[in-house]
């Protein structure tokens, strides 16, 4: 084998292994953004189910419901105030 | 960058969902209101309340309807109407003690031979002019209601103010 020869077969090599740490380094980029996506989803999910149990928590804490004439919240307290008031009072 | 615009939306919709309920009236139809409130609703000289699933503690809450009269004359007519018992003779000023009394649900004045679960525990008080009318559906309520202070010294945790 000539001079040439080798140094041909060198550089051949050599272009092949570049390939391949190329197309390694394209999948590596490709598993990234894919689990990145998944990173995202999981925190769009959590966000979501966060918000939930907030909206559900404050649904189910105790509030009175007040007439018609849905008085003001100072009126409200004074209702409620006078009435526990008279409670206390027994 | 999703990721940042994602929890920024999440932030905002749980904003936005509070501020709706928070902003929301949280009101009783008048068809829903008790007969008391129905009845005594644009009357003069009073002014009446309804309040739904009001808290008497941790774990009862009742329906209430408060009737307070603006004038001495409105007053007196409410006060016959509950049949409210009269001062002994003698007891002069207006005293700070609150009646009860338990009434028919749909005839206030009718006081006794009531059975459980048929009657409302009124509390009357000449000094505030003010009636306050719990609906009550058991005896479990009403004795949650009589006995308030002591379920509270019984439950330390109780303790806190149930006025919101």
């Amino acid at each position: 084998m000539t001079e040439t020869e080798k140094k041909g077969t060198t550089a051949d090599l050599l272009l092949r292994r570049l390939d391949t740490e190329l197309q390694m380094r394209d999948e590596l980029r490709r598993n990234y953004r894919k689990m990145s996506r998944r990173l995202d989803l999981r925190v769009v999910c959590a966000a979501v189910a966060v918000a939930a149990l907030c909206v559900a928590v404050a649904l189910a804490l105790p509030r009175p419901k007040y007439t018609t004439d849905a008085p003001s919240k100072g009126q409200q307290s004074e209702i409620v105030s006078r009435t526990y008031n008279m409670m206390e009072q027994l | 960058m999703i990721r940042r615009w994602a929890i920024a939306l999440a932030i905002v919709a749980v904003g936005l969902l509070a501020a709706a309920w928070v902003g929301t009236p949280r009101t009783v139809p008048f068809d829903e209101c008790s007969t008391l409130y129905r009845h005594y609703y644009g009357t003069e000289g009073v002014e009446v309340a309804f309040i739904r699933g009001l808290p008497i503690d941790d774990s009862v809450a009742v329906d209430v309807t408060q009737i307070v009269a603006t004038d001495t004359t409105a007053w007196r007519r409410l006060a016959e109407d509950f049949g409210m018992p009269k001062k002994p003779a003698g007891v002069t000023g207006k005293g700070k003690a609150v009646a009860m009394i338990l009434t028919d649900k749909e005839q206030p004045a009718k006081h006794s031979g009531l059975a459980e679960g048929e009657c409302d525990l009124t509390l009357l008080s000449d000094e505030m002019r003010c009636i306050t009318v719990f609906h009550i559906n058991n005896k479990e309520e009403m004795d949650h209601i009589l006995y308030r202070e002591l379920y509270k010294m019984q439950n330390p945790s109780a303790r806190k103010p149930l006025v919101q």
